[in-house]
């Protein structure tokens, strides 16, 4: 087999298709990891909470809002620490003031709730930073393309990746790791037993919302200078996330992260082939897999079959 | 009874009550007062303030506002003020029905104008012909707007696509590169962009090597820059608008597509070359703009602008926009038919619009109202980047190539599907 040297330049290459096929594979895998961030979040408040959360993607959005706001006036990476914690702040306030009064009730309930939290937020952000969009610039170190030998590619697109796998890993490792993360594992096998041994399960919940907004948060920060900021852009995130989840398998940490490389992959492979379906793609291979894996490649029973 | 009362006017009450009606009358200001107690003419505009188009509707009812400003300083129109209703569409065709219905119904409009992209637009055709109102179409360029959605009561003030292609693609053929590649957003306005641009193409000698449909509302381009790049073309036709061009430029530059594909935008809208700044606006070897303030030797242009920014010294975008001066051309020419026929009746300001030439159209050539398909027939203009050193601000964008006259390169009676009806009456 052929292989691609990295070192031969792009413009000499003979076999155009092949080297298509590994930038559309290096696009689709960075692609990957933005999604599997954006998911993360979700899948914990399913797992944990118990609760499908249509507020994951305005959390988002308000992510991407306050980098736009904290950009102008502190620079990139204040935004990035900065942005997810007003975001983990106000999940916080969110879910002390009203998702708690839904736990134990109708998983509808919840929904219901959530969706018209993310309708109210939409509008306030149309209040508050108006109805159009704005373009934020990538900082300016990786502004611009870099030549990877068989193409160009986007430097910030690599930096997403980079910051991407460093969130997702930070995440393993807290799960894996540390006590609380073991108890919030727990949570996402047995929460009702988690209480029972003595932890305490409202806390428990409080901190997986605030900390599961957060993570929506920094996903918001790191795609608003790819598809800049605009008030319906939380939809960008919250059905993408719902159909990885649904493919990975619901409170699973390494189905996530299949399944947001999984979409990222076939996204950008679909543009290869059949350019028209690039949007349909993701419903597509998450109903060819539930017909082999009701549960998701990693899932286990969940309150989705409740 | 009648008759009693008669009598008992006397001849000396009857003359000091017309004396004092004269005198009352006379008095400064007193005529004003009665006037402003007529109602207004109303003008509804259905234009967009949100949704992909969003940022078109601040432009254009700037436009709307300085030719309405024009009447309202100097009196009114036919003794009356005027009033505009404004509705955003949200970039949303049913929604700009309900909100038409609304204003037609509730506030009793006495005519339209309308923005929003094609799909609205197409809608709003139909609308104004069976409602039997004028409506003065002010933003998009889709082609079937003149041609099957043609009736006697929709105007259509922007150039079409078919007079852009004509315009841009021989052009470009000749001077920039004859392997072409299209972007085409994947709806009317693009399908039928992208369409006319092929027939010139062709007639040029030039070859296409691929297009991708662009769904709206795509957020990511990853995927379809490596794609184009993979088909090694000479020049990318980018026939994508609104948002989603924004961010396709943006990610054209991020992916520096530019350095070795030289991209033609047969149509950009200022608007969407302030958002993305004058940088990155720079990756075109070629822009085709409906108008500019920066087109050279034109009487009137500087008055127009001078009257923007005293009007709206602090809107959105700092100079008026092709869309800013459209909507103004649409409003202006209505106003004017009105003002012409001396009556608000809808088939009399038809026929004053029907066949019309302005001289004041700032542009080269006069604009001509044609009479078979109500298309307002325009000159169309291609620009370049300006070079940052030779920029006096930041609207000052644009490096004037050159133009072609619409009544060369507009779609021809031949060739148009546009069939109107007859007006009661005719």
């Amino acid at each position: 087999m052929r292989l691609l040297p990295a070192c031969r330049p792009y413009r000499r290459i003979d076999m155009p298709d092949a080297f298509e096929f590994l930038s559309q594979g290096i696009n689709g895998v960075v692609m990957g990891l933005l999604l599997s961030t954006i998911a993360v979040g979700f899948t914990l408040m399913l797992g944990v909470i118990g609760i499908i959360n249509f507020a994951h993607g305005i959390l988002f959005a308000l992510g991407a809002y306050f980098a736009f706001t904290i950009k102008s006036l502190f620079g990139f990476w204040a935004a990035l620490i900065l942005s997810p914690i007003i975001v983990g702040i106000i999940g916080i306030i969110i879910e002390r003031l009203a998702i708690k009064r839904m736990y134990g009730k109708d998983v509808l309930f919840c929904l219901l709730l959530t969706f018209g939290i993310a309708m109210s937020v939409e509008e306030l952000i149309r209040m508050v930073w108006g109805k159009l969009g704005h373009s934020i610039a990538a900082p300016s170190f990786v502004s611009g393309s870099i030549d990877l030998g068989f193409m160009l590619y986007s430097k910030y697109r690599l930096l997403l990746a980079g910051l991407s796998a460093l969130i997702l890993f930070l995440v393993w490792l807290f799960l894996e790791k540390t006590s609380y993360g073991a108890v919030v594992k727990a949570g996402a096998q047995d929460s009702e037993m988690v209480g029972v041994l003595g932890n305490n399960i409202n806390r428990l919940r409080t901190f997986v919302f605030g900390f599961g907004s957060a993570l929506a948060g920094i996903a918001g920060v790191i795609a608003a200078p790819l598809w800049s900021v605009r008030p319906g852009m939380g939809n960008d995130a919250i059905m993408p996330a719902f159909v990885i989840v649904v493919l990975g398998g619901v409170g699973s940490f390494w189905g996530t992260v299949i399944g947001g490389l999984a979409v990222g992959l076939s996204i950008s492979l679909a543009v290869m082939f059949l350019p028209r379906v690039s949007d349909l793609v993701m419903y597509i291979l998450a109903a060819v897999v539930l017909l082999f894996w009701p549960r998701g490649i990693m899932g286990e029973k969940s309150l989705l079959e409740e | 009874m009648g008759r009693k009362i008669e009598n008992e006017i006397s001849r000396r009450a009857f003359l000091k009550g017309t004396a004092a009606g004269i005198a009352f009358l006379t008095v400064p200001g007193v005529p004003t007062l009665l006037r402003a107690q007529q109602p207004p003419i109303k003008l509804g505009a259905v234009i967009p303030l949100s949704g992909n188009y969003g940022f078109l509707g601040a432009s254009e009812r700037c436009g709307i506002g300085i030719a309405v400003d024009e009447f309202n300083s100097k009196g009114g129109l036919l003794g009356r003020k005027i009033e505009v209703l404004e509705e955003d569409c949200a970039t949303d065709a049913p929604l700009a029905i309900r909100k038409a219905q609304r204003l037609l119904q509730a506030e009793k409009v006495d005519f339209f104008l309308n923005g929003g992209g094609s799909s609205p637009s197409a809608a709003m055709a139909d609308f104004a012909k069976k409602e039997g109102v004028i409506n003065m179409c002010i933003d998009p360029n889709s082609d079937i707007l003149t041609g099957e959605k043609a009736n006697r009561y929709f105007f259509m003030i922007p150039v079409l696509n078919y007079q852009i292609a004509h315009t841009i693609a021989p052009y470009v053929a000749d001077n920039i590169g004859k392997k072409w590649y299209y972007f085409t957003h994947d709806y009317s306005w693009g399908w039928t962009l992208t369409e006319s641009c092929r027939k010139f193409m062709k007639q040029k000698g030039a070859q296409e090597v691929g297009e991708l449909k662009i769904p709206l509302n795509t957020r990511d381009y990853s995927s379809f820059l490596i794609k184009v790049r993979g088909a090694k073309p000479e020049v990318l036709m980018v026939n994508v608008a609104g948002v989603d061009f924004t961010s396709m430029v943006e990610q054209i530059y991020e992916f520096g597509l530019h350095k070795n594909i030289k991209i033609v935008v047969p149509l950009e809208d200022f608007e969407d070359a302030w958002a993305v700044g004058p940088e990155k606006n720079s990756i075109f070897a070629l822009m085709g703009v409906e108008w500019h303030y920066a087109i050279p030797g034109v009487p009137g242009i500087k008055e127009f602008v001078d009257k923007y920014k005293k009007l709206y010294p602090r809107a959105p975008y700092p100079c008026p926009t092709t869309n800013s001066f459209n909507a103004y051309t649409g409003a202006r020419e209505l106003l004017l038919a009105v003002e012409r026929v001396g009556t608000l009746e809808t088939l009399k300001v038809i026929k004053a619009l029907e066949g019309h030439t302005f001289k004041n159209s700032l542009k080269h050539n006069p604009t001509s109202i044609r009479e078979w398909d109500h298309q307002f027939v325009q000159d169309f203009y291609f620009f370049r980047p300006k070079k940052k050193k030779d920029m006096k601000d930041w609207t000052d964008i644009y490096e004037y190539v050159g133009y072609e006259k619409g009544s060369e390169k507009a779609i021809t009676r031949d060739l148009s599907q546009a069939k109107m009806e007859k007006l009661p009456g005719e």
